[in-house]
């Protein structure tokens, strides 16, 4: 066991995908990187859905390992609150983009990359604070195992999380309003009666009420509840509420709780200072729609971990050198998060009537085989059949008009 | 002040994330509220997913 040394080039605040992409990725380029995580553990509390993008995989080089994938799924049931279903289902003979994973294994082998990649990972490490030298940043402060330590840094990767306390240690405006997060309550349900090759989203009770299903194989599944902080209920009521509702879940066992609250209103204004950089959920690259982060922090970190060595290299780690991971995260992500931000927006505004109509008028949908070669996303098929929803129900070209148009922009 | 009830607190950190005095601390199985800091916005017991945080 490696012991905390004094002088790295690279500080990373929390061991989470952020974290651990950005760590290895600066150790692969040749820096000295300490990973400080406050839990006990890398990998718990579980604090998502553990849907992965096969994207994230790619970016992290890692292949897809018994040990973790826990089940591959090619079908999702969208369901109305008065019942209405479409069911959209990918291609046989493609790889699918949905599987989901055991979290806290698949975090715990990446820590394993980072750590052979030369990286020193340390658990039950509370960064306190940052350390300053005439205004500059040039470490953290750290509580391990009751002992305060100081540990310099060339520059310092805030992969804290939502609200990133780090970043606003070095004086990053991070957003605060609760309209701008979800929250999010989440069981491990074993024991249910779920088909494993789908996927569920049910807007229930409301269409602003968004419950999921993600089935991870052996009859158990996450099954989620979440909406903005302006919600009906308590996440976890609405949870419990949806869960009573479904005989199939009702039926089951709770095996883990997991809640959180994940930005939604797209990548923070500012994400740096000089010699601090955030990352993944602390700089709030989180999809707004899906509330997806894994692939965003995966992608974020590799490039964050490169960056932060480059600019060491330069002697150039100013505030407007680190930001330029902002700009190249909005060149490839902006259009995308502005949509589904908008799409959110119209899908609360719904009436649940209007849902019942557009289930019914997808019905059940294939999704053609050719989508998923080559960059484009197969995502916006659905979206696209909703054209013909105008025609028949002219209501709906003031509720989706502008969003289908939107689409084009971003597909 | 808010305060946390912490036998239904998941300790995720929601309330630290959308605090706008940093009032808030989420140490592993404790939640810290500075009553010095904390102007009783609110923000917290809006997102908490469990519904811990609460005026007394």
């Amino acid at each position: 066991m490696a012991s905390i040394g004094k002088g790295y080039d690279i500080a990373v605040v929390g061991g989470g995908p952020a974290g651990l992409a950005s760590a290895k990725a600066a150790a692969e380029a040749g820096a000295k990187v300490i990973v400080f995580e406050d839990h006990p553990a890398i990998g718990t509390p579980v604090q998502c859905g553990e849907l992965l993008s096969r994207s994230a995989l790619v970016e992290l080089d890692m292949r897809p390992s018994k040990r973790w994938l826990a089940n591959e799924f090619r079908k999702v049931r969208l369901v109305s609150p008065g019942g209405t279903e479409t069911l959209i289902e990918m291609p046989a003979n493609v790889e699918t983009p949905l599987f989901t994973i055991e979290r806290k294994i698949w975090e715990k082998d990446l820590a394993r990359l980072v750590s052979e990649a030369g990286a020193t990972i340390v658990t039950r490490a509370r960064v306190m604070d940052l350390i300053k030298r005439d205004g500059n940043i040039c470490g953290v402060k750290v509580r391990h195992l009751k002992e305060d330590l100081k540990v310099e840094a060339k520059v310092v990767l805030g992969c804290d999380g939502p609200g990133s306390p780090i970043g606003r240690k070095a004086g990053i405006k991070i957003p605060t309003s609760p309209a701008k997060y979800a929250s999010i309550a989440q069981y491990q349900l074993a024991g249910i009666d779920i088909d494993q090759d789908m996927g569920e989203v049910h807007f229930y009770p409301s269409p602003r009420d968004i419950c999921y299903i993600l089935p991870k194989g052996d009859g158990y599944a996450n099954v989620g509840y979440g909406t903005l902080g302006t919600g009906t209920d308590k996440a976890i009521t609405m949870l419990d509420g949806f869960v009573r509702h479904d005989p199939r879940l009702a039926k089951g066992s709770i095996i883990e709780t997991n809640v959180g609250v994940e930005p939604i209103s797209g990548v923070h204004e500012e994400i740096s200072a000089d010699r601090l950089l955030l990352v993944g959920d602390a700089a709030g690259m989180v999809n707004p729609l899906t509330v997806a982060g894994m692939r965003f922090s995966a992608w974020a970190g590799v490039r964050a971990g490169r960056l932060a060595v480059d600019a060491i290299n330069d002697g150039d780690a100013s505030k407007e050198r680190l930001g330029g991971l902002r700009d190249d995260f909005q060149k490839l992500f902006g259009k995308r998060f502005r949509f589904m931000d908008a799409l959110r927006t119209t899908v609360f505004g719904l009436e649940p009537r209007d849902l019942d109509d557009m289930f019914a008028h997808l019905g059940h949908v294939k999704v053609p085989a050719r989508l998923f070669r080559g960059k484009r996303e197969p995502v916006f098929y659905p979206l696209r059949m909703l054209v013909g929803l105008l025609i028949k129900k002219p209501r709906f070209f003031k509720k989706l008009g502008p969003l289908i148009k939107a689409r084009r922009g971003v597909e | 002040m808010v305060t946390c009830d912490q036998e239904k607190c998941m300790f995720c950190g929601g309330c630290v994330a959308v605090c706008a005095k940093e009032a808030i601390a989420v140490y592993e199985l404790r939640v810290v509220v500075d009553p010095e800091r904390c102007i009783d916005c609110g923000n917290c017991i809006t997102v908490c997913p469990v519904g811990a945080m609460g005026r007394p």
